[in-house]
């Protein structure tokens, strides 16, 4: 009877939230740049873009941004490899350092952020939504709930469903992004005034490129691998990723940067609302935050069908619904929310350091199959690493801003999770996975 | 054979909608003539609408 229930479970799930994908399931890397560019292009990028711009002239912004792009890049590669090797999701990689029971409280954290910020974007978009169409009070409610439910349908069909969702919506983006920035440097005058642009409050390249690598380490850290453990090969992942990053992401952040250089605002629909182009404005939004929530939604789904070991269809149905309702609270004007969230945005990284050092020097690059595999509950190792982690990069965040200010706090937290997770396994000698691991 | 011509059908509406998106975006964003830019709008929707049906079925 216990067999049946389990074989039944694992028929409903389809998106592998409890296995590694199979081989016959993998995707191509057009499929994989598609959901991961369209993870990417997002507000968060064009806002980077705008600081940028209060801070650097425009070549130093070329600059920062595509050396901030590089250093995301070595992170996603790493992230990349691990995934298309394994097919498993970032909570199922936990169990390889955490432990069985471990993996359940770690996997629980990036969820946390997660469905904070898809609560986020789902009340900003239906308030913008009830703006432009002047609803008053109860028409706003009722838009930010749509909201929620209507971006949580593409994660409930999953991946396929994101893909789709990303055929149509990226060309959007790039074409609209493109179409607004020329229109902003016409504004503006000519090419040369935007290269001729001095900031008023110069910042040093070092802060440029933290903006950048802050804007999106945490999710190439973590959300990238529930994506690419559908690749077909190792090196079309990698490609993906970087596609995504140095072709999605410097695109957006210059796009961000020369709007905010132009028009003084980094926000496109804003600006497209701006010039009385409330379609195309209507378009652009939907599509950037459509494509970001989607997946985002569906990475937490996975990561918290692992914590509470129920099917992923039920999960998505209950986070659909929490984070439906928690938008009429409004998160998007509560600031104590936005500051908890980025207190949680420093906490995750040392995780992610921890993966990736327990896969590529504690485990040599090798991982024994999840199925062939027997865990330990309990492994202190990586608790004891993330905890200390954890305090030194909030003690340099309170003590030492300067340090914070040319170095990223999340960058911080993945090598010290990475060194003391390292050091600590190699003292200890604990072995996690009780099998052998493979030759 | 009749799966092949709807295949067909679909791809070819995906690749038709992303020429008719770069179009209506740049015509909705870029014309200052209003009828122009109410074409564009008109084309972005239209191309969205198409491009779902297209790739809904056929992707690259």
């Amino acid at each position: 009877m216990k067999q049946q229930v389990k074989s039944k479970a694992v028929e409903q799930d389809s998106e592998f939230s409890l296995c590694a994908v199979p081989e016959s399931e993998r995707k191509s890397y057009i499929s994989l740049t598609i959901v991961w560019t369209g993870f990417i292009f997002a507000i968060i990028s064009l806002m980077a873009g705008g600081t940028l711009a209060l801070g650097l002239s425009f070549r130093e912004i070329l600059i920062a941004s595509f050396v901030g792009n590089i250093f995301l890049c070595a992170i996603a590669v790493a992230v990349s490899v691990i995934a298309s090797r394994t097919g498993l999701t970032f909570a199922l990689l936990t169990r390889y350092s955490f432990g069985s029971s471990g993996s359940r409280i770690a996997s629980l954290f990036v969820p946390v952020v997660n469905v904070g910020w898809y609560t986020i974007q789902s009340a900003s978009y239906g308030h913008f939504v009830a703006s432009i169409f002047g609803f008053g009070d109860v028409g706003e409610a009722i838009c930010m709930v749509a909201s929620a439910a209507l971006m949580g349908i593409f994660a409930f069909y999953g991946v396929k469903a994101i893909a789709i969702l990303g055929y149509v919506a990226i060309p959007a983006i790039i074409f609209l992004t493109v179409a607004t920035t020329i229109r902003s440097v016409g504004v503006m005058g000519s090419l040369e005034a935007l290269m001729a642009y001095r900031p008023s409050a110069p910042i040093s390249l070092a802060a440029g490129i933290t903006v950048v690598i802050g804007a999106w380490i945490l999710s190439t850290a973590t959300c990238l691998a529930d994506i690419m453990r559908y690749a077909k090969s190792t090196k079309s992942a990698v490609a993906a990723a970087l596609t995504g990053l140095l072709g999605g992401n410097i695109l957006m952040l210059i796009c961000g940067a020369i709007a905010t250089i132009a028009m003084d605002e980094y926000d496109l629909t804003a600006i497209l609302l701006g010039f009385g182009l409330v379609v195309p404005s209507l378009i652009l939004m939907t599509t950037n935050i459509f494509t970001t929530n989607a997946a985002n939604l569906y990475s937490t789904g996975l990561n918290l069908a692992n914590s509470f070991k129920i099917g992923r269809t039920k999960m998505m149905l209950i986070l659909i619904g929490i984070s439906s309702v928690a938008t009429l609270l409004k998160p998007h004007e509560a600031d104590f929310y936005y500051t908890f969230l980025n207190a949680l945005g420093n906490v995750i990284p040392p995780l992610a350091g921890i993966i990736l050092a327990d896969y590529f020097i504690v485990n040599k690059g090798r991982y024994l199959a999840l199925e062939k595999s027997k865990f330990i509950r309990w492994n202190p190792v990586p608790w004891i690493s993330w905890l200390v982690s954890v305090i030194i990069v909030f003690a340099l965040v309170s003590l030492l801003p300067a340090v914070v200010a040319n170095i990223p706090a999340p960058f911080i937290g993945i090598v010290l999770g990475a060194v003391f997770h390292t050091v600590l396994m190699k003292v200890t000698g604990i072995r996690v996975n009780l099998k052998e691991t493979e030759g | 054979m009749k799966k092949s011509k709807n295949l067909t059908l679909h791809k070819t509406a995906a690749l038709v909608g992303t020429v008719i998106m770069a179009i209506g975006s740049f015509m909705a964003c870029l014309s200052t003539n209003v009828v122009a830019t109410q074409v564009g709008n008109v084309l972005l929707v239209a191309s969205i609408l198409v491009m779902f049906y297209g790739y809904s079925a056929w992707q690259p």
